[in-house]
């Protein structure tokens, strides 16, 4: 089946729940970004060509639906609209076996970092993009968060007075451009209150490199460990996560990332700042400024302004001996640029409607 | 980048701008209110909180149905600080993660009042937030179910 038929297949199919099930019973939600960059250099930062040129390409809507299909019964999915293509973000079915306890399959999202599992909604969060040296993964051959996984997962969860805690095991496998994580498990542990979030997570995977199968990652076991905290207290706004991964028999390939993000509400406004580190024993590195600020438009829309200065560090001659498919690379960026250190200017609207 | 430098430019005038205005006057209580038929008991702040997470909150038998009251965002504004204590960005992303793992679903957002009222006439487990005034007073089709604030900041 081609990915055209499998997308509008999809679309087929949500819609035809929709039809044959009460308006009422659906909940229908969703998103945007419109997001523009522009950098002073000419090499091209993460994956979305973000250079001296400049451009408006970041633009994602994501539509979502959940819908009862009886008293412990519920399939959610979301189709998201990006770079032209649309693709199918999440879909799940899940089951709750008792009040504290459910069961779900399908494609979940990763639960293992702060807001990886909305990563794409930029209004739940303060910056235009979360840190990059976490969450931009797939310029790294060090993995620190992913997006969704096919699999099944149990989720235990509950209150003690004002705290809500969850346990979550999943198994599962996610296929990407590069590599594919296969034979995935993990166990993430997330306690909340109305201010504050912890995230503390655990996932191991396979890593399997079909078109490149010399590469010294490929059919290796790769770990990734991760904690990370967000608080607010009066009008102050802080995040700060850290992550490590390690695989199987590359220790050039242990990479460590961490950021830590301070803001303050005016009213509507909120500045912020924002202190990221990425540093792989290839060499492969990168360290990043960003200051920002979010202008709430209303109370579903956000403007947000960002200037981000990066120092990345370029691939060491004994990393390339040991991953030589990972040379010519610098920080996110996908080649070394000429600049020690690169200026980015975004500017974006989120809308969660 | 001459259409990004006016971007950032618009972005910092809207930064500037004067902030929000005065929220309700001191006439008015925030009160939570529900069908005058409904039999639903008083609720604790705690059973409110959580019904208006999505947390499934059974009362006298019944599962409480939260409605999001939209029809003023100032409103809006004023029971999420007031009683979720927290932003609409953090509330949204709360109910988006409990969304993901299917632990409860939005409550719905209403931004007409008369589909507001006609829903909370038509399910007596339903509940949302009122500005409760000498307007509202006169619609006898509403009772209080709990006073959340009391009108002043």
């Amino acid at each position: 089946m081609t990915a055209n038929k499998a997308r509008i297949l999809i679309t087929l199919g949500i819609l035809a729940i929709a039809q044959n099930t009460r308006a009422a019973d659906i909940s229908w939600t969703g998103f945007l970004n419109a997001t523009g960059a522009v950098s002073n250099s000419a090499t091209p930062y993460l994956g979305s060509e973000i250079n001296e040129r400049g451009n408006f390409n970041e633009v994602v809507l994501g539509i979502n639906m959940a819908v009862d299909l009886g008293d412990d019964l519920q399939l959610a999915a979301q189709l998201e609209g990006m770079y032209g293509d649309v693709l199918l973000d999440w879909a799940f079915v899940s089951f709750r076996l008792n009040e504290a306890t459910s069961v779900a399959a399908g494609k979940l999202k990763y639960p293992g970092n702060l807001v990886s599992e909305y990563v794409d909604t930029g209004y739940l969060y303060p910056w235009i993009r979360p840190p990059q040296e976490i969450y931009g993964h797939d310029a790294l051959g060090g993995v620190m968060s992913l997006e969704a996984f096919n699999g099944a997962r149990i989720l235990y969860s509950g209150f003690k007075d004002n705290v809500e805690y969850d346990v979550q095991l999943y198994i599962g496998a996610i296929t990407e451009e590069a590599m594919s994580h296969d034979r995935m498990f993990g166990l993430s542990f997330m306690l909340s209150t109305a201010a504050s979030q912890l995230v503390l997570s655990f996932n191991r995977a396979n890593m399997l490199m079909t078109d490149i199968p010399t590469a010294p990652m490929n059919d290796k076991n790769m770990t990734i460990l991760s904690v990370g905290g967000t608080t607010e207290w009066r009008n102050f706004v802080a995040y700060a996560e850290y992550a490590s991964s390690g695989t199987q028999d590359v220790p050039s390939l242990d990479t460590t990332v961490w950021y830590t993000t301070l803001g303050y509400r005016f009213g509507k406004t909120t500045p912020h700042v924002t202190y990221s580190s990425m540093v792989q024993d290839t060499g492969i590195g990168q360290t990043s400024w960003t200051l920002g600020l979010r202008r709430e438009l209303t109370l579903s829309a956000a403007l947000k302004l960002e200037w981000q200065r990066i120092k990345p560090d370029a691939i060491t001659a004994s990393g390339i001996a040991a991953v030589p498919m990972l040379v010519g690379r610098a920080g996110l960026f996908g080649s070394i640029p000429t600049e020690s250190e690169i200026d980015m200017l975004s500017v974006s609207v989120n809308v969660f409607f | 980048m001459s259409l990004l430098a006016k971007l950032i430019l618009t972005g910092i005038m809207l930064a500037l701008a004067p902030g929000m205005s005065a929220i309700a006057d001191e006439t008015q209580r925030l009160v939570l209110v529900a069908d005058a038929r409904s039999n639903l008991p008083p609720l604790t702040l705690r059973e409110l909180r959580r019904a208006y997470l999505g947390v499934p909150v059974l009362k006298a038998g019944q599962r409480l149905q939260p409605l999001i009251n939209l029809t003023d965002e100032r409103l809006y504004e004023v029971f999420l600080q007031k009683v979720m204590h927290m932003s609409s960005q953090t509330y949204q992303r709360q109910l988006t993660s409990r969304f993901l793992r299917a632990k409860g679903r939005r409550p719905p957002i209403y931004r007409n009042l008369n589909s507001l009222l006609e829903v909370l006439s038509k399910e007596h487990n339903a509940i949302t937030y009122i500005l409760w005034d000498e307007a509202a007073k006169k619609d006898a089709g509403l009772k209080i179910i709990a006073v959340l604030w009391g009108g002043k900041s």
